[in-house]
């Protein structure tokens, strides 16, 4: 028996529209101008957006996820059936739609003026489809969007040249959450971030400078395949004890070949350990747990302490975990 | 105005619908209202059953009638058909004094009355009942394509709304000219 809903009044097609999920909706926005205009005007929604393997889209409604699949079939449009696997962070198979492939490059766009997402909440090149990055990073910028998570990986072309076009782009997105980065970049390759997010994890970061750590305003860093010397590693802790610098940084890891014992961080001279020292447990962020054992602590002008760590040998690395009391376990060994 | 026995029209006036009691009798008397909808046949109802209906709620609190006022003047909902009041009414009185549970089995389930029952209990304000209805509404659709969507929900197509759109133009056009035709005739 069909209704007639465009007669509703304009509050009862919202409460029916915010019973519906994003798939029923990319349905329903299709079916007219004037009814896409209705859920579009219903404002802004708390939804994020992101791509994921396979040339899908992803919208995440609170815990609920819901997936954009593409296809050159129209017998499959609008075909609907469960994500074979769980979402991340979560138990729940998303529900999955099939829909036009040749909509590939617009869904995004469709999708955050449609919905009025104001939320990206991973970008990354996980298709090896840098181009398409470039696209929905544009858009993001474009709209002024909030990013959480940006993850490159490594491509296969040489030296990652098309990504280093990409990181002049990247650096005009809004990222709030993450920023992961593998990609072996060409060895004169040079990049200054221009705002940080919360956590920063570079593999072969050569590229990442002392000038780069100084300034870094990240809660979480960890930096593999460095060429930051014990010099470097003083200046920074040196910094780090004044009163009033790094106020978010809780951990740091950095494995750097360039460490070593022929110079001293902060008067130590490496490797910067003491046996006797408990191990340290400490949470924050997203469900993130960091420890250290057998560090070192030091401790800042203000009374903040840190626990430093300093290993030699063919992998010589550094750990650094500052404690906030609230967040601590301290153990015994 | 008639009265009916569980929404039954009568033309002889008769004791108004009582809503079924639960087997425990209330130690206090309860009061109650008279309803009508297009059909005027009129609805008796527990203020308890009726505290459901914000709208209703509110002109209850501020009349202030006694129960032979109440009788003498039921409210008058005009817009809303006789056998929808009706519907509205038994599920009140089903929900009289407790939530709704998620999976209401006592809810109405004509179909085809699913869009004058949305359109009262909206203008009602009985807000679980309408978040229901919504549910329902919002259910019809599940894993339908567009075109199917546009079927059940009647949505014109962009063509279609075109159209529509210059024929209420052309009609307003035309409505002005004859008002402007009728000014000038009054001048003169």
């Amino acid at each position: 028996m069909p209704i007639a809903l465009l007669k509703f009044p304009s509050d009862l097609l919202g409460e029916v529209f915010k019973l519906c999920n994003p798939l029923e909706l990319y349905c329903l926005s299709k079916c007219s101008k004037r009814v896409r205009k209705s859920i579009t005007w219903r404002g802004p929604r708390n939804w994020k957006i992101r791509h994921g393997k396979s040339k899908t889209t992803w919208v995440r409604c609170g815990e609920d996820q819901y997936v954009f699949k593409h296809t050159i079939n129209p017998d499959e449009y609008y075909k609907t059936s469960l994500w074979p696997y769980s979402a991340i962070f979560s138990n729940i198979q998303p529900l999955s739609m099939f829909v036009d492939i040749a909509e590939r490059g617009d869904l995004f766009n469709y999708l955050l003026d449609t919905f009025k997402i104001t939320i990206v909440e991973l970008l990354d090149n996980c298709d090896e489809d840098i181009e398409f990055l470039r696209q929905t990073s544009s858009i993001a910028i474009d709209k002024n969007m909030e990013v959480e998570q940006v993850n490159l990986y490594d491509l296969k072309n040489p030296r990652g040249r098309d990504a280093v076009d990409f990181m002049s782009v990247m650096n005009q997105l809004k990222i709030t959450q993450s920023f992961y980065c593998c990609i072996e970049f060409p060895s004169n390759f040079q990049h200054q971030f221009t705002t940080y997010p919360n956590e920063i994890c570079v593999l072969n970061s050569t590229w990442f400078k002392i000038g780069q750590l100084l300034n870094c305003t990240c809660v979480k860093i960890e930096l593999i395949g460095s060429v930051l010397r014990n010099q470097d590693f003083d200046v920074f802790f040196k910094k780090w004890k004044k009163t009033g610098t790094y106020p978010n940084l809780r951990w740091l890891k950095i494995a750097s070949k360039k460490i070593d014992n022929q110079s001293t961080i902060l008067e130590i001279v490496p490797p910067i350990t003491n046996a006797n020292n408990p191990l340290i447990e400490a949470s924050f962020g997203y469900n993130d747990s960091f420890e250290i054992s057998k560090a070192v602590r030091i401790t800042k002008d203000d009374g903040t302490e840190g626990w430093l760590k300093v290993e030699l040998g063919n992998w010589p690395k550094l750990k650094f975990l500052v404690v906030k009391p609230e967040s601590v376990n301290v153990t015994n060994t | 105005m008639s009265s009916t026995e569980q929404g039954t029209s009568s033309a002889a006036p008769a004791e108004p619908t009582t809503a079924p009691e639960s087997a425990a009798a209330p130690e206090v008397p309860e009061s109650f209202y008279y309803v009508h909808g297009k059909d005027k046949v009129v609805h008796k109802v527990s203020a308890g059953a009726l505290q459901h209906s914000a709208l209703i709620h509110g002109m209850i609190s501020n009349l202030g009638y006694t129960e032979e006022q109440a009788k003498a003047n039921p409210f008058p909902f005009e817009n809303i058909d006789g056998d929808i009041l009706q519907m509205v009414v038994d599920w009140c009185n089903q929900h009289k004094g407790k939530p709704t549970p998620p999976e209401d089995t006592n809810l109405p389930k004509q179909k085809e009355k699913l869009f004058d029952l949305v359109l009262a209990v909206n203008y009602l304000e009985i807000k679980e009942l309408l978040t229901y209805c919504c549910k329902q509404v919002a259910m019809m659709v599940k894993g339908k394509s567009p075109e199917e969507i546009r079927e059940i929900w009647m949505i014109p197509t962009d063509a279609e709304d075109e159209a529509a759109e210059k024929e209420a133009k052309k009609r307003a056009g035309k409505e002005a000219a004859g008002e402007t035709a009728a000014a000038a005739g009054d001048a003169k």
